[in-house]
């Protein structure tokens, strides 16, 4: 049975993150449950998660930031760690439908109540803008701080494989941006996403020649343009993983001629 | 000068037994060692001397050795009644070649000083002595004392199996100077010898007709040293109660069959009763503080507190919590008043597995350990007066830590509300505002913890049922407060971002391959509703055809009369969008040229025309790239 | 303007009849286009539909051999993930006129927001040594359309959810509770109020089957009154309601804050308000009504909710 999470209307959103940027992130007191203020729930489909539910979740994202460096030190390495660990969880532990998860206020409410205090670590105010909204505010799933992991879990889980989250650590950051980036067509079929990064993973040329990330990216590229006529979702997986090779292999010849 | 026994006789006009001050005490629900150590560092603490920072509050258990066994033996066999063992036990635990002795000790106390006989009159500074050694049930007099009963010492009694406490202490006398005293009580059973009965109370030391006087200062002192008991540094004041033979069972298993722990268990178990039942004391940055202190056999047991146990580090938090902004009041609407400062600390993973916080009520699972889920409960003295459980909370590693503490004003009230031992509030005590105070104090303490529990409710899981029809149904109620964004989907973002998408690459497609169903066709019909407007016309689809050159698409297009119009062509990608970064070495299509109606050619992107008329584009289209054509007035 | 192509041919457009899509549910059937009535993650859409495919004319216009397999595959799409699942394959392997009946389930959990059904004509396999611009890979989409349909309308919804009372340990013949979670007035609506239905009840698990029975009908009418008569009574015996909501003094606010007290004013203003009263004073008049004669308030409830609602029959 699906739970439910609370959701933050856009209105409640923007006036939290308005209050963000001028008071810095306000987390959950200590010893208290998440704010439901504000709060709604989707008036069915599953079970409401309750104040302890999401007491736990709070207390387990901060063991897993606190595990990188939450929330004095920030560092490249640490952020990976959290987004791959983070990404795991949520979409393992959470249980979330996809379509709860797909709900944009759903992740308002982690970013601007929840946890606040790890979204705020994760992607700092910068000095012009402050803190980026997006990354707080779940407008686009791609670029939530963790709607953006659960997503990337989502796409990648890979059932039937001793892990099947073992995909996860295969992109780095940018790379798997790259991929995001391209919702529509390239990563509305995860399949196909699977299949880029295990070639990105396995490729037996990786470190000679060209870089690796431009190879990815020139491949993506091509991929982009068969997306435009293919249905990529009724190929098999040996079809999709013999594209994506055909496509990398053109990029690589592509690129060392140059 | 020496000392030895003396045993008390009943007066003509009657007198306490030794059985009755013995029951005194009542049947407390915690183990004895727990009593032992909550009431004897109540005692301690109530005793601070003036000016004192820390109260020293020691425990050692330990054997008495060979070297002063033969001691123990002759001074306390002075005087020995001459009655059966069973109402008088110490004289065969004397025989024993491992007489063991617990040592409770306070120091940065008074000490038991004024007079030492009951017949005489003494105010309430001076009563030290005479209500703990030779009253009982009289009211305390100390500021935030700990008990409104004077029974706390009875547990000292009832603390060995022999019924028999030596007392040694130090004190300040009225001119300033540091005295000693020492003497043996004896409490077990009443007794009939030769005629006269007996109250079954003995004191040892300095016999007289009608009561016992302890032996003082050197005296005392040389007694001490002779029992090889701990003694007094410097100017330090006190009291030192030697319980013998200590009735230390394990307290896990019913009382028929427990056995004597052994003294490293026992040490262990004492050390953590003082953890669990004095940590608000011991907590450093206290303004004056108890320091607490195992010693099993001249080797330290370390006390559990806030530095290395999760669990009391929780309740502490929670405590130092109770004065912030962060304490919440727990008031009485009607009459109007503070009751107590509430505050909570959520636990993760902490779990308490030691036998003493069971003994509490804090874990029933001694070897799995559990999650607090419970309220400490405090008033003035800042002891725990007991550990009320609420409901654990859903998942076996979350609990929560909370403290309640009465307000001062209202001390004197909950004290009243405690039984003997200290270890509950019950309002049937009490009477009027009273009682209403602690019912009110307890419910709303109540309410908290399901709140913090989460359980207001039993934990309710939804079926997997379909209900959303009938929430449908019922939705018009929420017509005033419902407007899109309450529905599972209904956020203004998400209708945006779906109207998006439903128009994605699909429908752009337009007159595109096959017409596409119904949806399709819309960049026809759009040109359609444009007609005559001045704007170029696409008719019909692009197709392909063979010529000399390869493979050309071919589009037919309305021009609307005079005017320069330019054509363009774009790949497509799988997102709808025209392709403005193409991969590395990508072919990309190309307009050819235009051919007018009579078949002349004329290459280049732009075309000028005079009249309506219709050409037809040529483009040259890309393997594997969905293509965009479009035409449009050239700009001027 | 502009138009797209494919990089090869394509079938014209009268290749392909295609009748529109219909949800099948147990109650009854109906086109799929519109709001999707009542659907929750635990509803999975059954669709339907039939098409018609001109196999010979489809791979004569698209320049393709006779023997080149073809199938068509149906993906849904959901607004919220945009991520496709593929829900149906057939294949078209035959020459001739084939009809085929499209029957797909689209799980439930994985949708929100709008959904959109694809329905596709494509290449079955690649094509070994294809004619120029002609399709080549397998899955080259030849023909497709779309249908989208909200999953969820303007209107609300209340907040339900189905329970087994018995293991909830709430009265286990009773056939609803409405639980307000906090009773804080002040916060929203959809988050605080929840009806429990319980499940073990024959009648309730009927109405949930097919709300549209009489039976059911009847049943719902009454849960709507017994919750306004339950939350707005509540409401106005609540000082903290009355401090926040009813001596607010300025009646022409709009109460758009979506919180359980708005909703409370809202059912006043709408439903138990007389004529000419304000909803401060009627919340005024119902709390009176309710400590003097609850009956009577209950029957202005009644009265006010024109229960029954439905017709008879």
């Amino acid at each position: 049975m699906s739970r439910l999470y609370p959701r933050l209307l856009p209105g409640a959103a923007s006036r939290r993150f308005k209050d963000l940027q001028v008071m810095g992130p306000q987390p959950p007191k200590e010893g208290e449950e998440p704010s439901l203020a504000d709060a709604v729930f989707a008036a069915t489909g599953g079970t409401r998660v309750t104040g302890p539910d999401l007491t736990k979740v709070r207390f387990d994202l901060v063991e897993r930031a606190s595990a990188s460096g939450f929330p004095t030190q920030r560092s490249r390495t640490g952020y990976a760690e959290f987004d791959v660990s983070v990404a795991r969880y949520l979409h393992g532990a959470c249980g979330m439908v996809p379509g709860e998860a797909a709900q944009r206020s759903v992740w308002s409410y982690f970013g601007l109540v929840l946890v606040p205090d790890i979204c705020a670590w994760r992607y700092p105010a910068n000095e012009t803008r402050g803190f980026l909204d997006d990354r707080f505010v779940g407008a686009d799933l791609t670029r939530h701080t963790l709607g953006r992991l659960w997503l990337r879990a989502h796409l990648l889980f890979d059932d039937g494989v001793g892990d099947p989250y073992g995909l996860i650590v295969a992109l780095g950051e940018a790379d798997m941006d790259q991929i995001l980036a391209r919702r529509l067509d390239v990563a509305a079929s995860p399949a196909l996403v699977r299949e880029i990064v295990r070639a990105h993973r396995d490729d037996p040329r990786a470190g000679s020649g060209p870089k690796d990330r431009d190879v990815l990216r020139d491949s993506l590229k091509r991929l982009l343009r068969l997306a435009a006529f293919l249905d990529l979702d009724s190929l098999s997986r040996h079809q999709l993983a013999s594209l994506v090779h055909e496509a990398r292999d053109s990029s690589r010849r592509t690129l060392e001629s140059r | 000068m020496t000392g030895s026994w003396y045993a008390q006789r009943f007066r003509p006009d009657g007198g306490i037994t030794a059985e009755g001050l013995r029951n005194q005490l009542g049947r407390p629900a915690l183990s004895l060692p727990t009593v032992l150590v909550r009431e004897s560092a109540q005692n301690s603490w109530d005793a601070k001397a003036d000016g004192a920072r820390t109260v020293d509050f020691t425990m050692e258990l330990a054997t008495v050795g060979p070297a002063q066994l033969n001691a123990w033996r002759s001074l306390l066999s002075t005087g020995m009644p001459s009655v059966p063992p069973e109402v008088f036990p110490l004289r065969p635990a004397l025989r024993e070649m491992n007489l063991r002795y617990l040592s409770v000790s306070d120091r940065g106390t008074k000490g038991l000083g004024g007079p030492t006989r009951s017949d005489y009159a003494a105010d309430a500074g001076h009563r030290n002595w005479l209500s703990f050694v030779l009253n009982s049930g009289e009211a305390r007099d100390t500021e935030g004392g700990g008990g409104t009963y004077g029974y706390g010492k009875g547990v000292f009694f009832l603390a060995s199996a022999v019924g028999t406490v030596l007392i040694y202490t130090r004190f300040k006398d009225d001119a300033g100077a540091l005295r000693t005293r020492f003497i043996g009580s004896s409490l077990w059973a009443s007794y009939t010898s030769g005629d006269r009965p007996f109250t079954g109370r003995h004191w040892w030391g300095v016999a007289q007709d009608d009561h016992c006087e302890p032996l003082v200062d050197a005296a005392a002192d040389e007694v001490v040293r002779a029992l090889g008991l701990p003694r007094f540094e410097a100017d330090e004041t006190g009291t030192t109660v030697t319980i013998i033979e200590p009735n230390l069972l394990d307290p896990t298993v019913p009382e028929e069959e427990a056995q004597q722990l052994p003294p490293e268990e026992a040490g262990r178990y004492l050390a953590d009763a003082m953890g669990w039942n004095l940590w608000p004391l011991a907590l450093e940055g206290r303004r004056r503080r108890l320091n607490p202190r195992m010693v099993v056999s001249g080797a330290p047991v370390a006390i559990p507190g806030e530095d290395n146990d999760a669990v009391i580090a929780s309740f502490a938090a929670a405590y130092r919590r109770l004065q912030t902004p962060d304490g919440e009041l727990v008031e009485c609407k009607r009459p109007r008043r503070l009751l107590a400062r509430f505050a909570v600390e959520r636990t993760f993973g902490a779990k308490s597995r030691s036998k003493a916080a069971s003994d509490l009520g804090l874990v029933d699972d001694l070897t799995e350990g559990e999650a607090p889920h419970h309220v400490c409960l405090m008033r003035t003295p800042e002891l725990v007066v007991r550990y009320v459980p609420g409901p654990p909370a859903p998942h076996r590693d979350i609990g929560y830590a909370a403290v309640l503490r009465v307000e001062d004003d209202l001390d004197a009230t909950f004290a009243k509300s405690e039984p003997p031992t200290h270890d509950a509030w019950i309002d049937s005590q009490l009477h009027g505002q009273e009682a209403t105070f602690v019912r009110v104090a307890r419910r709303r303490t109540k309410d908290r913890l399901d709140e913090i529990a989460g359980a207001r409710k039993n934990t309710i899981v939804a079926g997997d049922q379909p209900v959303g029809s009938v929430a449908r149904k019922l939705g018009h109620l929420l017509a005033g407060v419902s407007a899109s964004g309450t529905g599972v989907g209904g956020p203004a973002v998400q209708l945006a971002a779906g109207s998006t998408t439903a128009g994605g690459f699909g429908s752009l497609l337009g007159g595109g391959p096959g017409g596409g169903g119904g949806s399709a066709g819309s960049g026809a019909r759009a040109g359609g509703a444009r007609r005559g407007s001045g704007r170029p016309r696409l008719e019909g689809l692009p197709h392909f055809v063979e010529s000399e050159g390869g493979t050309v698409l071919e589009q037919r297009v309305r021009l609307p009369g005079r005017g320069r119009f330019v054509a363009s062509v774009h790949v497509v990608t799988g997102d709808g969008k025209l392709e403005s970064d193409p991969y590395a070495g990508a072919v990309v299509p190309s307009v050819i040229g235009w051919r007018s109606e009579v078949g002349t050619l004329l290459a280049g992107d732009t075309v000028d025309a005079d009249v309506p008329c219709e050409v037809t584009l040529l483009v040259r289209p890309v393997v594997d790239a969905t293509l965009d054509i479009s035409v449009a007035v050239a700009a001027p | 303007m502009s138009v797209r192509t494919y990089p090869y041919r394509t079938p014209t457009a009268d290749r392909v009849v295609a009748d529109s899509w219909v949800r099948v549910s147990t109650s009854d059937v109906e086109i799929f286009g519109g709001p999707l009535e009542g659907w929750d993650y635990a509803t999975d859409l059954h669709l339907r539909r039939s098409v018609v495919v001109d196999c010979d004319g489809v791979r004569s216009d698209a320049g393709l051999r006779t023997d080149i397999p073809i199938r068509i595959c149906v993906r849904s799409r959901p607004s919220s993930s945009l991520i496709r699942t593929l829900e149906a394959t057939v294949p078209l392997a035959a020459g001739g006129r084939q009809s085929i009946t499209l029957d797909v389930v689209v799980a439930g959990r994985n949708l929100a927001g709008a959904v959109t059904m694809e329905t596709v004509l494509e290449l079955a396999e690649d094509v070994v040594e294809p004619a120029p611009f002609t399709a080549a890979r397998a899955s080259s989409m030849l023909w497709r359309d779309e249908a989208a349909a909200s999953l969820d309308g303007d209107s609300g919804l209340l907040p339900v959810a189905p329970v087994s009372f018995s293991a909830a340990g709430l009265p286990p013949g009773a056939a609803w509770y409405v639980s307000l979670d906090t009773a804080r007035w002040e916060w929203a609506a959809m988050g605080s109020l929840l009806v429990l239905l319980n499940t073990d009840n024959p009648a309730v698990n009927a109405a949930l089957e097919d709300p549209t029975t009489a039976g059911a009908r009847s049943l719902l009418d009454t849960l709507e009154v017994d919750l306004v008569t339950d939350l707005v009574g509540r409401a106005v015996e609540d000082e903290r309601f009355r401090d926040s909501y009813l001596a607010a003094g300025d009646e022409d606010s709009p109460d758009d804050d979506f919180s359980l007290g708005s909703l409370v004013r809202a059912l006043v203003r709408v439903r138990l308000a007389q004529p000419n009263e304000s909803v401060d004073e009627a919340l005024s008049r119902l709390r009176e009504l309710r400590a003097g004669d609850p009956s009577y308030y209950r029957a202005a409830v009644q009265h006010g909710l024109g229960y029954p609602r439905s017709e008879v029959g």
